[in-house]
Formats: C-alpha cells, structure tokens, sequence
C-alpha cells in the first residue's frame, strides 16, 4: 500500500461503491423505462389487416399474393405470423403497403431495413421521371409496433397509419 | 455509419486522421474517443448512453476490485468482479435476449406475456465482450488497473472494431494505449488493409450476395434443388467476404492510427477440417471462448463426459452469441458436435487421408452451417434442406437454376479463388518486390480497386454489414 494509508483506501472503496450503485441505479431504471414502451399487441392477424384493409382507398395498389414479399422486399413469407401486401397497380405507380405480424421481435430490424432498402430502390428507380411518386416515397410510413410492421406508400398513409394504430 | 460508404470514406475518416495526425500524443486518445462516440452516435444517438454506461462501470469496477486487492480484501473483490461480470450479462441479456426469452416462456407455458420492442443496440455483443475480458484479466492479474478514463474509453470506443470486430482484448493492447508508434510505411500498409477490405465487402460479397437474395426470393417449395444449393454457396461467399472485409477494415483502419489489432480471418475456407475451421474463422472469438469459458471449465484438460460438456457449453454460448434465436443455437450445436466427432472418432482418419477429404468434408460442413445460420427459424432451416435434398418436386435444375449460374460464373469463380491465399499472395509479392515496376504495379492496382469500390458505392444503395445484427 506505497503511499496510501488504509483510510484512504477505505475512502476511495467507498466512492467507487457509491458510483457503482449508482450507476446500477440508473441502470434499471433505463431499462424499466424501455421495456415499459412499445409493447407487443395480442390483437389478431385477421383483425388487423381487416382494419388496414378496410381503410385503403387507393387503386394504384392492389392485393396480392404473399409470394410478392419474396420479390420486392427479400422477405420469407413463411417466417412471420401474418403478411398483408398490395403491390403498384402498374410499373408507374409507386403506392403500396405491406403489413407483417412478426413471429419474434428479433424480425423486427431486419424486416424494418428490408423495407427501407425497398424505399431506397424505388426512390432511385422513379427519381427524375415521376417526382409524384418521389415525394410519396418519401413520406412512405414505416411504422413498427412491437410485434406488427406497417409499411405504406400512399397519399392516405398517415390515415391508414392511424387506422392500424388503433387497431393494435 | 459504415466503413463501405462515401461519408466515411471522403468525409469521417480523412478528418479523423487529420485531427488525430495533428494533435501530440497526449490527446491521441481523447481525439481517437470523440471521433469514435460520434462515429457511434451517427447510428445510435440513445444507445450510446449504454456504451457509455459501460464504459464508467467497467472503469469503477475494475478500481474498485483494484483497491480491494489493495486492502487485501479477498471475498469482497471477489464479490465485486461476480457483480460486474453479472451486470455486463444482464444488460447484454435484456437487450439481446428479453425478446426470445419472452416468447419461449410463452411457448412453453402458454402464457401470454408481452415482451417490449426494444431494437438491438449496434455493437452490444462486441463491445460488451471486451469490457468484460477487461474485468476478467483485471481480476486473475494479468493485466494492471488502467486509471486513465480517456484511455479505457478510447479501448472500448475505438471506432474501427467498435461495431463489427475484432474483439481485441484488453491485455492485447494495453500497452498500445500508452506506447504506439506511427510510421509512413504502417500507414500505407494499413490503407492496402483497408482497401482489400473494401473490395472484399463491396466488389465480392455485395454481388455475389444479390445471388444470394435473388435464390432466396424464390418460395423454398419452387425452387429446384441445385438452385437452393448455388444461394447457399451465394452467401457462404458472401458472408465471408463482408465479414473478413471488415475485419481487414478495421485492422486496417488500426494501422493507420498506430495500433495492431489481432487477424481475424486467416483463409478458413482452405481449412481441412472443422476444427482448423474454427482455428481460421472469427479467430478473436474463438480466442475470447477459449480464453475466458473454455480453460475455465477445465478445457480438455478433464475426463471425456467433461471435455463433452465443456465444449457443447462453449458451442451453445457462441450460437446464442450471434443471436437470440434457436437457429443459431442448432447452429452453435452442429459446430460442437462436429468437433466432438473429430476429437473422438474420425479425427486421426481426416489427418491420414488425402487433402481433397478433409478438404470436401469442411467445404461440406460449412456451407451445410450456413444454410442452418442464415436461417431466421428452424422451420425456414427445414424447408431449405428439404429443398436441397428431399423435396425434388421441382427437379435437380431447371431453366433458373442455368441462368443463375451462367450469369453468376465469373464471379463464383473470383471468390474461390479470392478464398484462398493465391490472390493476396501475388499482391504482397508485389508489394515488397525488389522491382520498381512490380511495386508501381502494385500501388497502381490497389488504386484501380479502390476507384472500383467507389464508383460501385456511388450507384448501391444502403448495404450494412451482415454482422452488424450481432
């Protein structure tokens, strides 16, 4: 103990406890805020594309099979409790949704890019012939609740967000 | 922010050296920990409040069980070092885990509990795992207490490995911290690093991984069984070029601020067995198992129930590692099993027998991983091998299976070949011929790639690292 006396040293035991307590402290109290957030909903998958389903007006997008998740987002329909997807009426519409019930709230990230890769494509695909469809890309809704994803580009989106929300 | 994008590449990193070139030696560290916080922080600006938890409790904790070996207080710096360790699994446990732990106790007892959705904070399980080696090196007194914050924070921070790797151990750098050195020809070396890194992530794993994404857009059920096959070596590919890509980046990037991080890839697709796999593979996690799980339990330095035991507890833990899901502990699960067959029945057989076995067998068995890694549920994993080798309703090939391959031939061709040494061999060759021309050669080739990688940044779009999920 060169140089410091075991009162010092005590002293100095005593700070560290201090600030690791502390620091536990906030801790848990970081963590109980999270996990008190955004919760899993127990609402059905059938009711809640029911839902969104009911509150799209577009005809610029239509309904089709969950195969098409494979072809424009990467996404394997079969991993995940649910899929909702209307797809751009015709090559020059960009308004589409796609609604996913997540079996594990581990899809959740990589779901979300895959969606955001989609925007970005599209983005780039539509950018410098249709700045409508730019400007609804991008103010597309990607909105992840827990244990459900809606992605929407459309003029009504928010709306449509909303309905979903309440859904949940 | 990634490595593989033009912020970092034109704005982040000449600006980090040039503060970092700048200023003395003194303030290296704090410029190398303010540059790496923002680098962490362009990502996730809540999250870093975690890293920074981490950090300070790390710092506390090992001081405090420093000044309890002082005052020759045994159980309590015992009792310290058993807390912060359980602290650092805690906090990796309900970020990483609170979600699949959920849902299992769900499953099993069918609850219904609701797990919050709590995305995974970038970098968790690799910096975690190098403050725990701190702590833990720390406590056995290989490596002494370091007082200095900025120092501590700038070894968890360090922006190169930060995210994605290599877990550098503390004892491996601590001097380093202090005493480094910066010369032209480690810079140079580190910028060739860091420019066959980039070319392994965006010329090779990129396109071959759009191989990959193509084979795997199509429904498990109509796909031909030769195709699955082509995805799966796609993305053996691929997840082997994105990944030693950025380890070589950050080994790289190392270099150019005077550190030497350890290899982490050493041509593991050359290997000719499972057990020379993993000796080549992700080596600075398989050190850091070994290191602090392995040895402990008693290696195999134990009966055979134990040495058993031992190596499916490691395997476990490295499965569930790389994520909380029940793939990655099949995953981790095949791996042990393979090494325990090698250890105790055909091991002495692979040595003996002719190189292309050994050779066949790993190819076999890594790539046979993969398609169990990749995928994000044991159903999905049972599909896709039923595909390849049960379910041939839609025949060995078919017109798909023929186009992908055709298109895709020069490129499963390059990364073979960029899989083993030969490549970078003639490169380093190059690099240290007695010949100017070789040498301007050289020089000139990594600046084609390099224009190469750019012009290819500028038409992709956003492409993270795979290991970023972990």
């Amino acid at each position: 103990m060169a140089g410091v006396t075991k009162s010092q040293l005590n002293l100095k035991i005593n700070i560290y406890r201090i600030i690791r307590y502390g620091l536990i402290a906030l801790l848990v109290v970081i963590v109980i805020i999270m996990l008190s957030g955004k919760k899993e909903s127990s609402a059905s998958f059938e009711s809640v594309s029911a839902a969104v389903s009911g509150s799209i007006t577009t005809q610029k997008a239509v309904l089709n099979s969950d195969r098409y998740l494979k072809k424009y987002f990467g996404l394997n329909a079969e991993e995940y409790d649910g899929v909702l997807i209307y797809t751009p009426a015709t090559n020059m519409y960009a308004n589409e949704v796609l609604l996913i019930k997540l079996k594990d709230r581990s899809q959740a990230d990589a779901a979300a890019a895959a969606i955001e890769e989609r925007i970005e494509s599209q983005r780039t695909i539509f950018s410098g012939y249709a700045p409508d469809a730019v400007g609804l890309l991008e103010n597309a809704v990607l909105d992840v609740q827990g244990n459900y994803i809606l992605y929407i580009t459309d003029d009504q989106a928010d709306r449509v967000d909303e309905v979903f929300r309440n859904s949940l | 922010m990634i490595f593989s994008s033009l912020f970092f590449i034109f704005i982040f990193l000449p600006v980090t050296l040039l503060l970092y070139y700048l200023v003395p030696w003194k303030l290296k560290n704090f410029v190398l920990l303010i540059m790496s916080l923002i680098f962490y922080a362009w990502g996730e600006p809540v999250y870093i409040l975690l890293m920074m938890f981490s950090i300070v409790f790390n710092y506390v904790s090992a001081l405090q069980m420093d000044a309890y070996g002082k005052a020759r207080r045994k159980r309590e710096r015992r009792t310290s070092f058993v807390v912060t360790i359980v602290v650092n699994i805690a906090m990796l446990g309900v970020f990483k885990y609170y979600g699949f732990f959920v849902n299992n106790l769900n499953s099993l007892f069918g609850s219904s509990l609701k797990a919050a959705n709590i995305a995974l904070p970038i970098g968790i399980s690799f910096y975690t795992f190098q403050a725990m080696s701190y702590i833990i090196d720390v406590y056995w007194g290989n490596v002494a207490v370091q007082r200095n914050l900025i120092d501590f924070g700038a070894y968890i921070t360090m922006f190169p490995q930060l995210i994605a790797g290599p877990i550098v151990r503390y004892k491996d750098i601590a001097r380093q911290l202090k005493h480094r050195t910066l010369s032209f020809a480690g810079i140079s070396d580190g910028v060739s690093w860091f420019i066959r890194g980039l070319a392994k992530k965006v010329l090779l794993a990129n396109n071959i991984g759009m191989l990959y994404d193509s084979v795997f857009a199509i429904a498990s059920a109509d796909r031909a069984a030769l195709t699955t096959w082509l995805g799966i070596i796609a993305y053996t590919f691929q997840i082997y070029f994105d990944f030693s890509g950025y380890s070589d980046m950050a080994i790289g990037l190392g270099k150019m601020l005077g550190f030497e991080f350890v290899k982490n890839f050493d041509y593991p697709y050359t290997s000719r067995s499972a057990t020379e796999f993993w000796r080549r593979w992700h080596i600075s996690l398989g050190t850091w198992f070994r290191e602090y799980v392995y040895i402990p339990l008693g290696g195999n330095r134990v009966g055979v129930p134990k040495h058993i035991f031992n190596i499916l507890v490691v395997w476990l833990l490295t499965g569930l590692w790389h994520g909380a899901s029940w793939a990655f502990v099949l995953w981790g699960l095949f791996w042990a099993v393979l090494l325990l067959l090698e250890k105790y029945i055909y091991g002495r057989f692979l040595e003996k027998a002719p190189s292309v076995i050994g050779h066949l067998y790993t190819i076999f068995a890594f790539i046979f991983g993969w398609l169990i890694f990749t995928s994000s549920s044991v159903k999905g994993f049972s599909n896709d091998l039923s595909s390849m080798f049960g379910g041939l309703q839609n025949g060995f090939a078919d017109a798909t299976t023929w186009y992908f391959f055709t298109s895709n031939l020069i490129l499963l061709i390059l990364c073979g070949f960029c899989s083993t040494p030969a490549v970078w061999r003639v490169f380093r060759n190059n690099a240290r011929s007695r010949h100017p021309a070789l040498r301007i050669l050289s020089a000139l080739s990594y600046l084609v790639i390099l224009a190469a990688c750019i012009a290819s940044l500028v038409n992709a779009s956003y492409n993270p690292f795979l290991y970023f999920r972990f």
